[in-house]
């Protein structure tokens, strides 16, 4: 309650910094308003929604309100150092958010080496894996990633970069967490005042700055990034820096950021090397030899984990696979968790008209990108969405705020937009644990209205992760976007966006209450009384198993199924006997399991487990 | 045609994802004409994203009452919107009273209704100077305006032809409000509201009657309780945990409760009791003593007043014009029904003094033979 009255209180009094007269005047009333409201209904109705939803929602309102008034006031002190205190002042208030539960991925093992450098004055973790130096991280369960370097004397190195941690160091002597994470804070407000600084050089308006700066500030990826313990955000910085510098040709303002942008991760030197060459002074490659000498004499191998085989081509399918994650994924992709990012990717289709600076940007990162595509990691690992290229979002917003300028049609879709970031935005400060997904096909939204309906939803949203029909139709859909748009043949009518996307959520929904061909047993639609979700939750990669669930004798698993034919699958090492729509099936011991069911009728099923243990797979209609 | 087309599309798609059961959630096609429209009006595509947002909240959100205050929440934004945005107040006007008085359709005098449309066109045509509060103002006082009896009607035609004498009406009107009963003191006030509008000149002094205002289009799933019992969005909501008694006694009639320990509080109504003025005694109650306990002084019997409780069924819709009741002075009433037809029930709180576990209450002997004084329960 404390921590929400004194947010509520901050953002109300955030108005002061950025506007003035009559603006901040409507400002203030409006936000007076909705507090009103908000409290009487609260009062008077008592709705069942928990209160940490509700008191999250009422600030991202008030926070709403205030990004529309700099949207579209008149009387706005604009710049981008305000805008980065504003961004700056945000980050603060969702750092307890964050802190609900204990810091996850990678965040642990940055904040280790943080300590070890403190205290130890190495990059050693033997020690900080014990439990009483691992206290600091909040977790206890710990361990060294399998392939993380050991030294010659037995050394226990982490696989992540040392710089971010060195970076981290004040902040952590004076603060612990709180300060590691306001070093990070910090890098998110030099972001965000970069990024508004590289609209301005590349001749945005300050109307379409302001009209984005929400987006790009306040919305995810970067808003999630920023408060928490990753190197995406210092990179993002970093890279826009060198952006600026290469454009203003100024070798002394790029070279260090583009140094430092390395340092942080090495999987960046494929962007450096880009830029390099780009910059006309090749030369300048031997630099980026210099951080591969650093982690070469801190952990003994020049390329940390990564080894020369990465460098080779994958299959094809693997490069349309990822790429179409990166754009579409349902949990990992651009269009369903940070949607405003689509409009950076819709600017690729006008590359003569765009800003050099997102030419620049684009060009640089697609060596990156080219090698990010065809892994399995593509979709970011146990991550908040859309990591790997977080950094590339400042690029991909000044290309999305340069097509707002050119085409009218393009705005028409900001305020769909603008909805779905603001749930996002909710969803992940209210919920921090659900930013890491456990990457199994499913997002949140499906898995929130298939719990609702017991009916299969996730199957609706494009998987590349689970590849499925919705993939196909949306990578099709995009498809058809991308030439429309290049082409610019057809303006959508503003008029029809709202009804376009009324009419696939009502035929979406009317799809999803029926049941599907396909049933993945782990799925959340299903109902499971007894068993378990098999490999387990946190299985490290556990997305490169084929997942099911666990059942033995007395479980039951309740689903909607088609009638007619379907194939299950499942792998037993014992055999198994279960029961389903009144007849029973053996299920001879089998590691790539199928058999043959039959059901009776369209509708909702149970499958019971009779004797034996079994991992049930799927079940496909034919 | 573009927006008859974006509108026809947008009531289709809400008709498919119909899943709540409340007449709020059955009229959401007519939501989304309203949404759309008010978007064409203002001539602002973005107010039309209300659409999917309804649909979104009719199938995500499975409680009642939050689903149908975010619908409320919706619309109300829609509609502050339009206005910002200079709308045609005459569209703007019509919207206004579709969403807070059409629902449920099935209520709807439809001639009635069209009269009440018309007398606001006409308010709005002849206002001085067009406000937002001016315009608030006219569809307030349509809002208010009961749809029975016929004479009600004609309100809002009467406050159009005192406007060349504004102030002294809405003197005479505000002097007549503290005499006369609720639903014509009501009246009364919301013209004379609208008389004075014109003297308010800044956007301080109308700043709280355009939140009222905002406030009200934001409960328009409850728009009935809201037009005739506003009193309730000020009143303290009752929860204290409730055990039920259902005893209804006729005049004179008399009955002894045991009441369980640490009761505090009798929920009391009547019945065929709307045609009493405030301060009419209802009943009585009157602690009784424990005999093994007994000593000093009895406590005093506690009398029942209509304005400690009020006819169960007062603010109803049928009702309301002719009930004499006021608001119960401690309510304890819950909101029945939805939209225009939506009200809150009669039932007030009685005291009672500390460790009595046993009453006997008694109905006011003078009461009309069908009248009945309702002991709902006690908390």
């Amino acid at each position: 309650m404390t921590y929400f009255v004194i947010a509520a209180a901050t953002l109300s009094v955030l108005p002061v910094l950025v506007l003035q007269g009559r603006t901040l005047a409507h400002c203030a009333a409006t936000e007076l308003s909705l507090a009103a409201i908000a409290s009487v209904c609260w009062w008077h109705f008592s709705p069942r929604v928990e209160p940490r939803l509700a008191a999250v929602t009422f600030c991202a309102l008030l926070l709403t309100v205030l990004m529309l008034f700099i949207a579209r006031g008149v009387e706005v002190r604009w710049s981008a150092g305000r805008a980065a205190m504003v961004a700056l002042i945000v980050y603060g208030l969702c750092v307890p958010a964050m802190l609900l539960t204990p810091i996850d991925g990678d965040e642990p093992y940055y904040l280790l080496l943080t300590d070890s450098l403190l205290h130890d004055r190495d990059l050693d973790l033997r020690n900080q894996y014990r439990s009483r130096e691992m206290a600091v991280t909040g977790r206890a369960d710990l361990q060294a990633m399998p392939g993380d370097p050991i030294g010659p004397n037995g050394e226990q190195y982490s696989r992540h970069e040392p710089f971010l941690p060195a970076l981290m160091l004040p902040g952590y002597a004076v603060a612990g967490l709180p300060g590691a994470l306001a070093t990070i804070v910090i890098f998110g407000g030099l972001l965000v005042r970069s990024t508004i600084r590289m609209l301005e050089d590349e001749g945005i308006d300050d109307a379409t700055t302001r009209s984005v700066f929400a987006f790009v500030a306040l919305g995810p990826p970067l808003l999630f990034y920023a408060v928490r313990i990753w190197p995406e955000v210092p990179a993002a910085w970093c890279f826009v820096e060198a952006i600026r510098g290469i454009r203003q040709r100024r070798s002394g303002r790029w070279v260090t950021p583009l140094l430092a942008l390395v340092l942080l991760k090495l999987r960046f030197v494929l962007v450096g090397l880009v830029l390099v060459l780009r910059s006309r002074r090749s030369w300048l490659a031997v630099l980026l030899l210099i951080p591969m000498a650093v982690f070469w004499l801190v952990s003994g191998s020049a390329s940390s984990v990564h080894t020369w085989r990465e460098l080779l081509p994958g299959v094809p399918i693997a490069y349309l696979h990822g790429l179409l994650g990166l754009l579409i994924d349902g949990m990992a992709g651009i269009a369903f968790q940070a949607p405003f990012y689509l409009l950076g990717i819709l600017a690729l289709t006008r590359w003569r008209s765009m800003p050099e600076s997102f030419r620049i940007g684009c060009v640089a990162s697609s060596l990156y990108i080219l090698y990010l595509i065809p892994r399995a990691e593509w979709h970011g690992g146990w991550s908040p969405p859309l990591r790997y290229i977080t950094f590339l979002m400042p690029v991909l917003a000044l290309g999305a705020a340069a097509l707002l300028e050119e085409t009218v049609a393009a705005r028409a879709w900001l305020a769909p937009i603008a909805i779905a970031t603001f749930a996002l935005v909710v969803h992940g400060v209210t919920y921090p644990w659900r930013l890491f997904h456990i990457a199994n096909g499913e997002n949140p939204a499906g898995e929130a209205l298939s719990l609702l309906y017991r009916s299969d939803f996730s199957r609706l949203f494009p998987s590349l992760i689970r590849p499925n029909l919705a993939a196909l139709y949306g990578g099709i859909a995009l498809a058809v976007i991308l030439i429309v748009v290049a082409t610019r043949r057809v303006a959508w009518p503003a008029p029809f966006v709202a009804p376009l996307l009324a009419i696939i959520f009502a035929l979406g929904f009317s799809a999803g209450t029926r049941p599907a061909a396909r049933i993945e047993f782990e799925d959340a639609h299903v109902g499971h009384d007894g068993g378990q979700l098999y490999p387990e939750e946190y299985t490290i990669s556990r997305f490169l198993y084929t997942g099911g669930w666990d059942v033995g004798p007395g479980d039951s698993l309740s689903f909607l199924a088609r009638k007619g034919p379907s194939t299950l699958r499942y792998s037993s090492t014992t055999g198994a006997t279960m029961e389903l729509a009144g007849r029973a099936y053996p299920l001879s011991p089998s590691s790539h399991g199928m058999v043959r069911v039959e059901l009776p009728r369209s509708g909702r099923v149970t499958l019971r487990m009779l004797d034996g243990h079994v991992v049930l797979d799927r079940m496909d209609h034919d | 045609m573009t927006w008859l087309i974006a509108s026809a599309a947008s009531m289709w798609a809400c008709s498919a994802v119909l899943s709540g059961a409340t007449p709020i959630d059955r009229a959401l096609p007519l939501l989304a004409a309203v949404a759309t429209i008010l978007a064409w009006s203002a001539d602002e595509a973005a107010i039309a994203i209300a659409v999917p947002l309804l649909m979104i909240f009719e199938v995500s959100v499975a409680d009642e009452q939050t689903r149908l205050l975010l619908i409320g929440f919706v619309m109300a934004v829609c509609f502050a919107a339009s206005l910002a945005r200079a709308a045609n107040h005459y569209v703007l006007a019509v919207l206004a009273l579709v969403v807070l008085r059409w629902i449920p359709l099935h209520s709807v005098v439809v001639w009635r209704e069209l009269v009440l449309v018309g007398a606001v066109v006409i308010l709005i045509a002849t206002q001085p100077k067009r406000t937002p509060l001016s315009f608030v103002a006219a569809v307030a006082l349509a809002f208010v305006t009961p749809a029975a009896p016929t004479r009600a009607l004609l309100t809002p035609l009467a406050v159009a032809v005192l406007q060349p004498i504004r102030f002294p009406a809405a003197l005479i009107l505000s002097a007549i409000a503290f005499f006369a009963r609720p639903s014509i003191a009501e009246l009364c006030l919301v013209s004379a509201f609208f008389l004075i509008t014109p003297l308010f000149r800044s956007r301080l002094a109308e700043a709280p009657f355009l939140l009222a205002a905002a406030l009200v289009m934001a409960l328009f799933p409850w728009s009935g309780a809201v037009a005739r019992g506003p009193a309730f969005l000020l009143s303290l909501p009752d929860r204290s945990p409730r055990q039920n008694i259902g005893i209804a006694l006729a005049p004179s009639e008399s009955v002894v409760i045991d009441l369980p320990r640490g009761t505090r509080r009798l929920v009391i109504s009547g019945a065929t009791v709307t045609h009493l003025k405030k301060g009419r005694l209802l009943g009585v109650v009157e602690p009784v003593l424990d005999v093994r306990r007994a000593g000093g002084s009895p406590p005093a019997a506690i009398a029942i007043r209509v304005g400690d409780a009020a006819d169960w069924g007062y603010m109803r819709r049928e009702q309301w014009f002719r009930s004499r009741n006021p608001f119960p002075r401690r309510p304890a009433g819950s909101l029945h029904d939805y939209g225009q037809d939506a009200w809150v029930d009669g039932a007030g709180l009685i005291e009672l003094p500390a460790g009595v576990t046993r009453v006997r209450v008694t109905a006011n002997a003078r009461l009309s033979a069908g009248a009945r004084l309702q002991i709902e329960g006690s908390e």
